[in-house]
Formats: structure tokens, C-alpha cells, sequence
């Protein structure tokens, strides 16, 4: 890599810092503006009296200035200290490590199904622009956006689990009378392809189409638009009116020349995709009783255990932060031309 | 633009049309809702829980007995009120600082653009969520958060379109003739900003309806028995399962409807007012 490029990437990592503060900032401004007071809260025993509540806002570091909250907040955050969540009683970080994997893999699920019904069709319309299956592109499109994923896994619920039988029951990653393999990943599927057990690798599997097939559908629209607008832009470009002149084989033109030039504004939409999935999948989660940190979180929110729901808070902004630096120098190393922001 | 060209488009392009007669449609609703309705949205029938479909009730009834048809019609006004009320916030709010921002620059363009990138560093659905839980669980808290999650869509607008204009002719001509700041902002930056906020309006719209659901369907914001679509697509959540699907099926198509239409005319409008970014 030049060393301009590489000057860049400096420079964009270090405009990432500011916003990062400032997440940092958003977070503990919000844990201070939520309603009640946290050691009263803590402190939710009988035999609390106003001394052992005194006691438990020292411990917590509430009597001091708002400023060295803030530094405290920023050394608990540095050593990944977030707290402990008053409905599990364990500190959040372990709350998360546990739940993170299921969150992961059924993300990784969704995210695969989106591209793989979002660009081959992406393509295709481009190609065949004005065909049928650009026609059936833009329906696709148009239900994809408009179409909450609750209410598409519910009709998906509704025919593949009651009408047809062929899903299973819609709750969870396993049956209640599957034994779960031991826990070395986290990834239910890799659990118990470790022990061999390809009976509950199919189980897995099975258990996350439909929660993954109602988390892809909001990706299709932008993956499927950025795909078919992206190979229109690369097949009417010059260079490829150049190969055609040259007589080089449509297909060849078409995935040598261009599809990687059409990919470029896919990218930074399947990062957005990709980091949303990470964490705005709270309503899927929810739906089919998925143990990951988005019910996690809103379950936590709801109980008004608020420690867990600063950190869920935290930690997706970051990702959506890292995420969104990453495809950009991603971008840049691809293509000469593109310019960092920032 | 004036009205005669915007209708030659809209009749030139039928489903933008479409999608604005059915928004029209669905605004009556909402003002005209509860005087529509057969029956008391919240009136129970228990020896009659759960009916499908039928002549007497549209859309069957509920596991209380509620008549789904009823509810599904008056939840229109609250899910349109809810959008209405915090587009119109984010918009106002968005375009003045935003135009203010671009248009003066310097520290205050600084400060403002980086407050922006912080609020687009969380995800919306996300932002939406922590928003609610600081403002306390109601109706009021969704409208206020959704206003403060769309805000930088329409900063950003109003801030490229009016930096991009410092600079035109009209807009210097403007300054030299004398016109104060504000003045410049709001009666030369401003209205000729309008296609493409109108654009973002009518998508906002459509965000703002799947937000309000999607956070009563986690039990944020509205609160059960009051007919909203998403605690309806909630409560029928397990009815599906049993089979009772026009508990969520109505509330469902209702949502996807307005959704759909409002992102539809979004489309349309964006074609109308930027021709080179027809999609």
C-alpha cells in the first residue's frame, strides 16, 4: 500500500476518535437522565435503610462530582467493567459473552440469506433492465422496504409452522428436549459439529431460517437498489463500451470487468447492513425468544435494569463506528479513487 | 414547482398517484376513525373471543373479544399522529439549524456537523429504544424520540443545500440588497431547499409509522389495550402459532399499507424533483 494511502487511513482513524467520545459521552449522559435514582434501585431490600442506601451511592461513586463520575465511567469502560445486571446478578460483560454468540451467528445467517437473494437479482435487472425480472427486482424491492420483520417472521410462523409442519417450533435455538452440546464457541452450529453430533447441527440450522429469513428481508431493498444502480453505472461506462469494441465474451466483460466496479457502493451497504443486523435485531430476537443480547437488552430495559441497556447502548455504537471505518479504508484499498471521508 | 406540473407528473407516473390517493384515503381515516367503526375498539365480548372473520365482524375479534376491524381503523389516527407530529419536529427543527449551519459556517458549522456524527453513530431502532427509556414509557417520549433520530436526515439536507447556495448569484445579489441573516436563510436558502426536504418528509413519514410499531410490538411507548398496529401485531404474536392469523394479519397490512405508500411517493417525488437520480 502508498504512503499517501496509508497517510489517509491514519487520518481517518484519528477523525473516528471524536465520535467515538462522543458516543462514550451520549452513554453516560443517558444512565444519568434515566428515571430513579440507581442506588434506591440497588438497594431494593427490606432491610435497606437510608444509611446502607448512603453506603451503596459511595460504593457506587455517586456522592462525587459529575465530572469524576465521568473519569470513573471512562476507567470502568477501559477495563471493560459495565456494571452487573440486577435481574441476572452477574457482572454485564459475562451477560454479554454468553449471549453475543447467538446474536453473531444468526446475524451471519440473515446477512448470508440477503445477499444471496439481493445481488444475483441486483445484477440480473441491471443486465436485463426493463425485463421481467427487473420488473420483479423493483416488487421485491418495494415489499423489502415497506415490510417489518415481526410482522413478515409472524406470517412466516403462520405457514411453514402451522399450516405446513415443516418448520419447527418457532421459540429459542434448540428444542426443549435437545440436549445442547457443550459450550466451547458459543455457535450452537459449531458446538455440536465439535462433539460430531450432526443431528443437532441439523437441529441448529433448521431453528434459524426463520428468524434469519425475517431479520434479511429489511437488508434486500438497499443491498438489491445499491447492486442493480452500481452495475448500470459500471455497463454503461466507457471502459466497458471499450471491451465490447474489443470483442471480449459478455460474460467475461460482465465478472472480470464489471462486477468488481459495481461492488464498491455494495460495500458500504452491506457494512450498514451487517452492523444493524449486530444490533437493531431486537424486535426478531424478541419474536422467536432468540437468546441473544437485543432480548437480552430489551428485556433488561423493561425490567429497568439499566446497566445492561447502557452497555448494549455502548457497545453497538461502537460496532456501527468500527464497522463504518472499516468499509471506508476497505473502499479505499479497493479502488485508487475513492476518497476517505472525513 | 407549481401545482399544474406537479399534477402532469403525478399523472404521468401512476403509481405515485396511487400511492398519494391512498395516503389521502388513509388521513380521512385517521381524522374520521372512531366515527366510522361499528364497534367500541376497546369494548370486550368474551363469549365471542377469537372469531374469524365473519359479516359481523370484518376482521374477526381478538383473545378479548375485541373487534379487530374497529380496532385496526382507529389505531390509524394515533400511528398517523405519532409520525405527523415527530416529522414535522425533526423537519423544523433539522432545516433552521442545519441552514443556519451551512449557510454562517465557521465554529458553530463545527460544532454542529460533529454533534451529528455522533447521533448517526447509533442505530436508529437502538437510539429510538434508549431514547423512550430516558424520557419515561409514553406516547410523548416516541414522538420526541423519533423527532430527535430523524433530526440529522434533515440537517444534513439543509446544510449541503444551503452551503451549495452561498455562493449562487440570487443568494449574493440577496445580501447585497441588504437582507438580514435570517433573512436570507428563510426567504431565498430555504424554499428553494424544499424538493428534496418534501422528498425526505414523505420517507420519514413511513420510518416514523415502523418505528412507533416496532417499539410498541417490544412494549416501549403505547401502552396495551390502546389499538395501535404494532401491540396488535404483538398480542396476536402467539395466535399465530395456534392459527388464528387475522389477529395479525389486519394490524399487519394496515402498517405495511401506509408504509409502502409513503415510501412509494417518496420514490415518486424524488424522481419529480431530481430527474438524474430516477431509480
Amino acid at each position: 500500500m502508498k504512503y499517501r494511502t496509508l497517510r489517509l487511513i491514519l487520518w481517518r482513524l484519528l477523525m473516528a476518535l471524536p465520535i467515538l467520545f462522543g458516543v462514550i459521552v451520549v452513554t453516560f449522559v443517558l444512565i444519568r437522565a434515566l428515571p430513579g435514582d440507581p442506588a434506591i434501585a440497588y438497594a431494593s431490600g427490606p432491610s435497606m435503610d437510608q444509611e446502607d442506601i448512603e453506603a451503596i451511592r459511595r460504593a457506587m461513586g455517586l456522592d462525587k462530582s459529575v465530572f469524576q463520575q465521568f473519569l470513573i465511567y471512562l476507567s470502568n469502560i477501559a477495563h471493560l467493567n459495565f456494571g452487573t445486571s440486577m435481574i441476572t446478578g452477574q457482572p454485564v460483560l459475562q451477560d454479554f459473552a454468553e449471549r453475543l454468540p447467538a446474536t453473531i451467528e444468526l446475524a451471519i445467517v440473515a446477512f448470508a440469506m440477503s445477499l444471496i437473494v439481493a445481488l444475483p437479482v441486483g445484477v440480473l435487472a441491471a443486465v436485463y433492465r426493463d425485463s421481467w425480472i427487473d420488473q420483479l427486482s423493483r416488487v421485491i424491492t418495494s415489499i423489502s422496504a415497506a415490510m417489518p420483520g415481526f410482522f413478515f417472521g409472524l406470517i412466516l410462523i403462520f405457514i411453514f409452522y402451522f399450516v405446513l409442519s415443516l418448520a419447527p417450533e418457532p421459540i429459542g435455538r434448540l428444542s426443549g428436549w435437545t440436549i445442547a452440546p457443550p459450550t466451547v464457541t458459543g455457535f450452537m452450529t459449531i458446538d455440536a459439529a465439535l462433539i460430531g453430533d450432526w443431528e443437532v447441527v441439523r437441529e441448529a440450522i433448521v431453528k434459524m431460517l426463520m428468524p434469519a429469513a425475517s431479520m434479511a428481508i429489511f437488508a434486500v431493498a438497499p443491498l438489491m437498489r445499491m447492486m442493480r444502480g452500481g452495475m448500470i453505472d459500471a455497463l454503461d461506462s466507457d471502459y466497458i463500451k471499450a471491451a465490447r469494441a474489443y470483442g471480449v465474451p459478455g460474460w467475461k466483460i460482465l465478472l472480470q470487468y464489471a462486477l468488481p466496479n459495481a461492488m464498491l457502493p455494495v460495500l458500504a451497504t452491506m457494512g450498514m447492513v451487517l452492523s444493524t443486523m449486530l444490533g437493531a435485531n431486537i424486535m426478531i430476537e424478541k419474536l422467536f425468544a432468540w437468546p441473544g443480547i437485543g432480548s437480552y437488552s430489551v428485556n433488561a430495559l423493561i425490567g429497568v435494569d439499566y446497566a445492561p441497556v447502557q452497555a448494549f447502548v455502548l457497545i453497538v455504537a461502537v460496532l456501527f463506528v468500527l464497522m463504518t471505518l472499516a468499509i471506508d479504508i476497505l473502499s479505499a484499498a479497493i479502488d485508487p479513487r475513492y476518497k476517505l471521508k472525513g | 414547482m407549481t401545482g399544474s406540473l406537479l399534477l402532469y407528473h403525478l399523472r404521468r407516473n401512476t403509481a405515485t398517484a396511487l400511492a398519494a390517493v391512498i395516503i389521502v384515503g388513509l388521513f380521512l381515516v385517521a381524522l374520521l376513525g372512531p366515527a366510522l367503526v361499528p364497534y367500541d375498539p376497546l369494548a370486550t365480548e368474551m363469549q365471542n373471543v377469537l372469531a374469524p372473520p365473519s359479516a359481523a365482524h370484518w376482521f374477526g375479534t381478538d383473545q378479548l373479544g375485541r373487534d379487530i376491524f374497529s380496532r385496526v381503523i382507529v389505531a390509524t389516527r394515533l400511528d398517523f399522529a405519532i409520525a405527523v407530529a415527530a416529522v414535522a419536529i425533526s423537519a423544523l427543527a433539522g432545516i433552521t439549524v442545519g441552514a443556519m449551519s451551512g449557510y454562517v459556517g465557521g465554529w458553530f458549522d463545527g460544532v454542529m456537523s460533529r454533534v451529528v456524527d455522533v447521533m448517526m453513530a447509533f442505530p436508529l431502532f437502538v437510539a429510538a429504544m434508549a431514547l423512550v427509556a430516558v424520557f419515561g414509557n409514553s406516547v410523548q417520549s416516541v414522538v420526541l424520540a423519533t423527532s430527535i433520530i430523524n433530526f440529522p436526515f434533515y440537517f444534513r439536507l439543509a446544510r449541503i443545500e444551503a452551503a451549495a447556495r452561498r455562493e449562487i448569484g440570487y443568494v449574493e445579489a440577496a445580501i447585497i440588497n441588504g437582507n438580514s441573516t435570517g433573512s436570507v436563510i428563510f426567504r431565498f436558502l430555504l424554499p428553494n431547499s424544499l424538493p428534496p426536504v418534501i422528498v425526505q418528509i414523505s420517507l420519514n413519514l413511513g420510518w416514523a409509522i415502523l418505528n412507533t410499531s416496532g417499539l410498541a410490538f417490544i412494549g416501549l411507548g403505547v401502552a396495551p389495550p390502546t389499538p395501535e398496529w404494532g401491540i396488535m401485531i404483538q398480542e396476536g404474536a402467539s395466535m399465530m402459532m395456534s392459527g388464528e392469523w387475522w389477529t395479525v394479519l389486519f394490524p399487519g397490512l394496515a402498517l405495511v399499507l401506509s408504509v409502502f405508500c409513503f415510501s412509494l411517493l417518496g420514490d415518486g417525488l424524488r424522481d419529480i424533483a431530481d430527474p438524474r437520480r430516477r431509480s
